[in-house]
C-alpha cells in the first residue's frame, strides 16, 4: 500500500475522504496527503496508537502538525526494536510511491502509555479518539477491558468492516472502516451527512453534533 | 519435558500437526503480548487466551517450545495454518490460565 496506489484505488471506488492511520507512525501521513491532493482525494491526519492494555486507538487530526506533535510524545514511550525477519520491514515512502528508509522502532509494540492517557494528551492537542475495531476480540476496547469505561471521554467508536455494533451502549455513535492492512481491503466505511467535507464538520459528526452524522450500513 | 508428556499429563488437545519434537525447559503465562515479548524465555510454554495469528509470531520470537489456548478456544483458520508452516506447537484446554499454570508448575516445570 503506497499514497499513489492508495488514493487512485480509492478514488476509483467513489471514495471521497480517507483517514491515513499507521501503527503508531505518522511517517507517511505527508506523503499519503500530497498524492491524495493530486486525486482530490481528502487524507485526514491520523494514526492508530496501541495503548498499555493493548487497546488500539485511532487517533484523528485536522492537520498534520498536530499529529505530529503526538508523534514526539508517543516516540517518548514506545519502547523496543523492530525484528524484520519477524514483523517485516516499515517503510517509508514518498507522495511517488519511493522508498525513501525504514523504521527501526518497534511499531507493532504497546505505548508506555495507557488509553487514558492516550484519550487526554490527544485531545489536549486538538485530535479525537476512536476505540478501534471495537467489535473484535483483539486488540479492542470490549476485547481488552470488557466494557467501554463510562468516564473515557470519547463519543465515537469504530466497528470493523463486518463487525456489528450489538454490545456498544447506545450513547455511542459508530463509525465502520476497512481497516485495509491491503489494497484489495480497501473501500468505503461511513459516509458522512455534513454542510461539507472538512475537519470542523467530521468532528461535530463524530459527536452527533447540530445535525451533523455518521451513517454506515 | 518432552512436550508428549505434558500434553498426556494435562490433557491437552492438540491443533497443529507439526511434530512435538521441542523440549518444555519452563512456563510463561500471559496475555498482553507487549508483557510476553519482554519476558517470556526460551523452550517456555506459554499460556495465553490471545487466539490470533500474531500470537504464533510472537511464540517463534520469544522461543516457546508450545502455546496453550485456554477456555476451551480453537484456533482460528489463518492462526491454525501460520503455527504449523512455522513449526509452533498449538495445544487447547477448557481449563483456566490459573488452574493450565498451576498444572504447569506441579509437573515441575518452572520460569
Amino acid at each position: 500500500m503506497t499514497p499513489r496506489r492508495i488514493a487512485k484505488v480509492a478514488r476509483a471506488q467513489g471514495i471521497c475522504a480517507i483517514a491515513l492511520a499507521d501503527h503508531n507512525a505518522a511517517l507517511n501521513v505527508q506523503a499519503m496527503m500530497e498524492a491524495g491532493k493530486r486525486e482530490d482525494l481528502v487524507v485526514f491526519p491520523a494514526m492508530e496508537v496501541t495503548s498499555k492494555e493493548e487497546v488500539h486507538l485511532l487517533v484523528l487530526f485536522g492537520e498534520l502538525e498536530p499529529l505530529l506533535a503526538w508523534q514526539e510524545i508517543l516516540w517518548q514511550h514506545l519502547p523496543g526494536e523492530n525484528r524484520p525477519d519477524y514483523f517485516g520491514e516499515q517503510l517509508i515512502v514518498d507522495a511517488q510511491d519511493q522508498v525513501l528508509g525504514t523504521t527501526s522502532r518497534f511499531l507493532l509494540g504497546a505505548a508506555q502509555l495507557s488509553t487514558d492517557e492516550v484519550v487526554a494528551r490527544v485531545q489536549a492537542l486538538g485530535g479525537l479518539v476512536i476505540p478501534a475495531h471495537i467489535d473484535r476480540p483483539s486488540f479492542s476496547l470490549l476485547g481488552q477491558l470488557g466494557f467501554i469505561p463510562p468516564s473515557l471521554p470519547i463519543g465515537a467508536v469504530e466497528l470493523s468492516p463486518k463487525g456489528k455494533g450489538d454490545l456498544v451502549p447506545p450513547n455511542y455513535i459508530c463509525i465502520r472502516s476497512s481497516d485495509a492492512h491491503y489494497l484489495t481491503q480497501l473501500g468505503p466505511g461511513s459516509e458522512l451527512v455534513a454542510a461539507e467535507l472538512n475537519w470542523q464538520e467530521l468532528s461535530l459528526a463524530l459527536k452527533g453534533k447540530e445535525g451533523r452524522r455518521m451513517e454506515i450500513k | 519435558m518432552n512436550l508428549k508428556t505434558v500434553v498426556e499429563k494435562l490433557g491437552l488437545k492438540v491443533f497443529t500437526t507439526c511434530p512435538l519434537k521441542r523440549e518444555a525447559t519452563g512456563g510463561y503465562s500471559g496475555d498482553l503480548l507487549s508483557d510476553v515479548m519482554a519476558h517470556s524465555r526460551e523452550g517456555a510454554v506459554w499460556v495465553t487466551t490471545q487466539n490470533h495469528p500474531n500470537v504464533v509470531a510472537v511464540g517463534l520470537l520469544t522461543g516457546a517450545s508450545a502455546i496453550i489456548l485456554t477456555g476451551d478456544q480453537t484456533p482460528d483458520h489463518a492462526t491454525l495454518e501460520r503455527a504449523n508452516l512455522e513449526g509452533v506447537p498449538l495445544f487447547g484446554t477448557s481449563k483456566s490460565g490459573f488452574q493450565v499454570t498451576g498444572e504447569l508448575w506441579e509437573l515441575g516445570l518452572r520460569p
